[in-house]
């Protein structure tokens, strides 16, 4: 072969080399990042008619990647209207010039209407649209999402960054459950069992200052305290106070680790950090009822005593045996909460599925109905092992 | 054997890798959208009974590429039934080709157009992608099984992150037990369908010759099942434990288990795979184009005409996978029931072929005892 003609093949070549490449990494159709709007979190609301989507999106306030800093100011919020959320979502284009990059949204908050309206109306656009990302948090609000979305915060770059983390905090520390995206959309699509949102609340703001002099902002003016439950059609059906959402997580077996106290009127108050939790939920499948046994065996930490009166003899025995009713006692709270609602929130149903298909196939149709008859029984375990402290305070 | 002809044959691991990441693409590309999908136990063990299957399968090739190693199974079909047989083998090869590749690029770029670039144009998609593909079957087997050595090691990278990105939201109560009535209809059908995804068990028949040692094709061929096995057992484990049902209703579940995996400060891995997923379409419509080539040769002789017709029937081919590409329906009624074909390709056809072989060795040797079946070990690759 002529060298010629050999450098004008691997001219060509390389130009179609190329060319292959423009069409698989975003030349094709695309979309400036000067003409997107990077959305950080959206609000979705039921008013009049239709759905009202709040965004916040990342917008420094002043130009030049130097000034980001850390607050408040880094966000604007933009609200749009439609029939469906989808319409809402192309709505968004016209009350401003950009388009919406759902991407990197990091919260999704429903608002109560919203959700009484179905978890699934609202957040089904989010599942089948393939930009957006999964990983979202899901939060409930009981008041409006916008006006969440609205609060200021002054810790990350974004308000957005707060919430994440917040709700972020509040399951790894086992407080609340921590719900994405996709377990939602995944826990509809089953349709046979429920699900628990976070409830992201404002804190009350005080109008006068106490003192009367000049304090520092606040960090945050949200918290999450409590856990909205939904039915398995998606729809809100009531709420767990702060023990029933820890007792949900035992059950859930989504406990990690979490920090408990044990207080003794006139005696002593005792934190331990449980650094070391399993559970198990087994169902008991008896002729003609179901029960479920649920093993909690944990591994802690006492990391502090405050002795208010006499202490009790063998104090170590004591603040283990009180930690076990704890836990026993927040996990029948939120056991009876989930039977009064008949809504199986624990994944009953998936259990007796996997311990007995045939039982399975019998109640699944009937078993939310006959939840509240169900009896649960607790074996928790608490070992205390560390002290956080060289030797050993109450042996 | 000169020289140059053993510099460019290719090692039985580049062989393997080769056909893994062919492999992966209709692995990574099964979506409810082409076929019917299993779920829970009855996907996992209808992945396993299928390898227990393909690994029957390969009996075949390992007589043949054992007594026959320097021929491919149209050679050794040109020796057994003479001319038109293997005139005939082979357009039955060319025509399962033609199906691979409109398959493998329509499925390329339905996927390109609903994930990548949802609503784009197929034609946009599909005419860099074949015109690279067209110039890179001239480089030869061996420069492109080099370059698949490479990505093979990359996109274990990337699965094994996702898997391990995975492990902290797997659940095994998502896994779903096997149903209560026709449990095992379902595991037989889930096994079918893999098979019948399986082209490159075919492929394997044709390339054998172009090993160093061909006699250890059926050992790639093994290690080649074995690890598409492994891989497919662990990443439905993963994806089924994470998303459990739901996952398997998805467009493209292992897409949409890329997409709700984060690692640390790689929040969209979904994006790294997807670059991989590229990767291995277009190894895959390499494949399958190159071996198209080859059997073309069989029919032409002369260089000149048999580039000219292999250029006109890649535009046809080029045609036929935008048509597919925007008819997905078409490409499930291609799909079902097609584990026929596979199991009539790379078992029945060979066997009958090996044995036809057999049969005229023995004639010969009775007519010409001084005459062995080193006769019929020509030179065919």
């Amino acid at each position: 072969m002529k060298p010629i003609r050999r450098k004008r093949r691997m001219v060509l070549l390389w130009a179609l080399t190329v060319s292959l490449l423009f069409s698989c990494t975003g030349c094709l159709s695309s979309t400036p990042l000067n003409r997107q709007s990077i959305v950080q979190a959206i609000g979705i609301d039921y008013e009049n008619g239709g759905y009202t989507l709040s965004f916040q999106i990342f917008s420094p306030s002043e130009s030049g990647g130097s000034n980001i800093g850390a607050s408040a100011d880094n966000a604007k919020q933009i609200t749009s209207t439609g029939k469906t959320v989808s319409e809402a979502m192309a709505n968004s284009v016209l009350v401003q010039g950009k388009r919406m990059f759902t991407g990197q949204n990091r919260v999704i908050v429903i608002g109560k209407a919203a959700a009484e309206r179905g978890l699934l109306n609202a957040l089904d656009y989010f599942g089948g649209d393939p930009a957006t990302s999964r990983n979202a948090q899901v939060l409930f609000s009981e008041t409006t999402a916008s006006e969440i979305l609205g609060a200021k915060g002054n810790q990350g770059i974004l308000p957005a960054e707060m919430l994440e983390q917040i709700a972020e905090n509040a399951g790894q520390h086992g407080k609340i459950p921590n719900v994405k995206l996709f377990e939602v959309l995944k826990a509809a699509d089953e349709d046979d069992k429920g699900v628990l949102l976070p409830v992201i609340a404002q804190i009350p703001q005080d109008s006068e200052s106490k003192s009367g002099t000049e304090q520092i902002d606040s960090v945050s003016s949200v918290h999450l305290t409590q856990a909205a439950a939904f039915t398995k059609d998606g729809f809100f059906c009531g709420i767990f106070d702060e023990n029933e959402s820890r007792g949900a997580l035992w059950l859930l077996n989504d406990m990690d680790h979490t920090k408990l106290t044990v207080f003794v009127p006139k005696q002593y108050t005792a934190a331990l950090e449980l650094y070391e939790v399993n559970t198990t939920l087994s169902p008991i499948l008896n002729q003609d009822k179901i029960s479920f046994h649920l093993t909690v065996s944990c591994r802690a930490s006492l990391t502090e005593t405050v002795l208010t009166g006499s202490s009790a003899a063998h104090l170590t025995e004591d603040i283990t045996a009180r930690a076990q009713a704890l836990i026993a006692d927040e996990c029948n709270a939120a056991w009876a909460r989930a039977g009064a609602l008949s809504t199986d929130l624990f994944r009953l149903k998936d259990h007796i599925l996997q311990k007995d298909t045939a039982r399975y196939e019998q109640v699944k149709d009937t078993f939310d109905e006959t939840l509240s008859d169900c009896l649960l029984t607790t074996s928790v375990t608490v070992t205390i092992d560390r002290y956080g402290k060289e030797y050993l305070p109450f042996s | 054997m000169n020289a140059n002809a053993r510099t460019h044959r290719i090692s039985a691991p580049q062989l393997l890798m080769l056909l893994f990441l062919s492999r992966l693409f209709s692995v990574l590309n099964i979506s409810p959208v082409f076929g019917t999908l299993y779920s829970g136990m009855t996907l996992l063990l209808g992945t396993l009974l299928s390898f227990c299957l393909q690994c029957a399968f390969l009996f075949p090739l390992w007589l043949l590429s054992r007594r026959y190693g320097g021929k491919t199974l149209i050679g050794c079909a040109g020796d057994a039934g003479g001319e038109w047989l293997k005139k005939g083998a082979a357009l039955l090869f060319l025509l399962m080709f033609s199906v691979q590749i409109c398959g493998s690029l329509s499925a390329f770029s339905f996927f390109m157009t609903s994930i990548v670039f949802p609503n784009a144009s197929s034609v946009l998609i599909l005419i860099p992608f074949f015109l690279t593909l067209i110039l890179c079957v001239r480089w030869g087997l061996e420069s492109f099984s080099r370059a698949a050595a490479i990505f093979f090691w990359l996109f274990l990278l990337s699965a094994a992150s996702i898997c391990i990105g995975a492990i902290p939201s797997a659940d095994l109560l998502n896994i779903t037990p096997l149903p209560t009535q026709g449990a095992f209809h379902n595991i037989f059908s889930a096994a079918l369908g893999e098979i019948s995804k399986n082209g490159e068990l075919y492929c394997l028949l044709l390339l054998y010759p172009s090993l160093r040692t061909p006699k250890k094709a059926a050992h790639s061929g093994f290690w080649f099942l074995l690890l598409t096995c492994v891989f497919m057992l662990v990443t439905q484990t993963v994806i089924l434990s994470v998303l459990s049902d739901f996952g398997m209703e998805q467009t493209y579940p292992y897409y949409a288990l890329a997409s709700v995996v984060d690692l640390s400060v790689l929040q969209r891995l979904d994006s790294f795979h997807m670059s991989l997923w590229i990767v291995c379409a277009f190894f895959r419509s390499l494949l399958y184009l190159f071996l198209f080539k080859k059997c073309l040769g069989t029919f032409v002789i002369k260089k000149k005409t048999r580039a000219v017709l292999f250029y006109s029937l890649a535009v046809f081919l080029f045609f036929g996978s935008v048509f597919l590409a925007d008819h997905p329906q078409a490409v499930r009624a291609l799909n079902t029931s097609t584990a026929i074909v596979p199991a009539l390709l790379a078992f029945v056809f060979p066997l009958v072929i090996f044995i036809l072989l057999k049969r005229k060795e023995k004639r010969n040797e009775t007519n010409s005892p001084q005459k062995t079946h080193g006769a019929l070990m020509g030179a065919d690759r």
